[in-house]
């Protein structure tokens, strides 16, 4: 399976920018800070897709760049700064599990929004997420 | 629980949703265009708009700022596109229940990064282990869950 090295390069880089996030922050506002990652953030996606998928900007059509326009504003503006801003008070160790839940998150939305019905399966993973989340956020 | 870790775990739980609204929004943005990497290239391109507008602010100009953090921030930033480029790839080139239990794993990664470069800084508990783990195999029960059943 090619993917899984790239799985495991995904999960190791997300993992160092939580540390390097955590001690980069000791001297620098979050807000400033999030900007500057922002910004090789980008550079960086931006070389990646030149090299294997410049002909995708061809593509593009107004409907889909506001799609990730809205993206970019929630995840990067937003979900970054607020992830950037855990770090700094409770640390990566502590704010890395709580990031994780997102897919209960997710699972919460589709109920609402999409009239999504969830399995046995989903529900007892909801309830280890839960019971770790207290964990996590009750140990000292 | 004190204050200043009672926001900093809200801004946890918002970053948390900020991440589940960005799951729905990006399906919508890819639904009709096949390259999840041009779509983060302009995401961030709008994200770093939106941001640069929040740090034109008096507070912000003023606030502390060191070389050493900015090069900490900076790989940082490189590292987390990184993360985001491979989990791509990864998931075209193999099934989602293959590839989100392995990146589901980044909590005990930070954890372990945490206890080898954070030592005087971040305490590791037993506590906190047992719960990063538990979170990361609900994760992976719901993955597989909405996905194979």
């Amino acid at each position: 399976m090619l993917g899984i090295p790239f799985a495991l390069m995904a999960s190791v880089g997300w993992g160092i920018s939580a540390i390097l996030v955590r001690l980069g922050l000791r001297n620098m506002s979050v807000v400033r800070g999030t900007l500057i990652s922002l910004v090789t953030s980008l550079m960086f996606t931006a070389a990646v897709t030149l090299i294997i998928d410049a002909a995708a900007f061809s593509r593009l059509s107004p409907a889909i760049v506001a799609w990730f326009a809205l993206a970019g504003i929630i995840n990067f503006a937003l979900g970054r700064q607020f992830n950037y801003q855990a770090i700094n008070r409770i640390g990566a160790a502590r704010a890395s599990p709580v990031f994780s839940t997102s897919p209960l998150f997710a699972i919460a939305l589709a109920i609402i929004l999409l009239g999504e019905t969830i399995n046995v399966m989903v529900a007892l993973g909801a309830l280890s997420v839960l019971v770790g989340l207290w964990l996590v956020t009750t140990s000292r | 629980m004190d204050k200043h870790l009672s926001i900093g775990y809200i801004f946890a739980i918002a970053a948390a949703l900020a991440y589940a609204i960005n799951s729905i929004v990006i399906k919508k943005g890819l639904s009709s265009f096949g390259s999840p990497l041009a779509g983060a290239t302009i995401a961030m391109s709008f994200g770093l708009m939106a941001l640069s507008i929040l740090s034109v602010r008096a507070s912000e100009l003023r606030a502390p700022n060191s070389k050493r953090g900015a090069l900490f921030l900076g790989i940082a930033g490189i590292s987390a596109a990184i993360g985001v480029s491979a989990n791509y790839i990864a998931l075209s080139l193999a099934p989602v229940v293959v590839i989100a239990p392995i990146t589901s794993m980044t909590p005990m990664i930070t954890i372990l990064g945490a206890h080898l470069f954070l030592r005087g800084t971040e305490r590791i508990t037993s506590r906190l282990v047992v719960g990063s783990a538990l979170v990361v195999l609900g994760v992976i029960i719901i993955t597989l869950g909405r996905h194979m059943l």
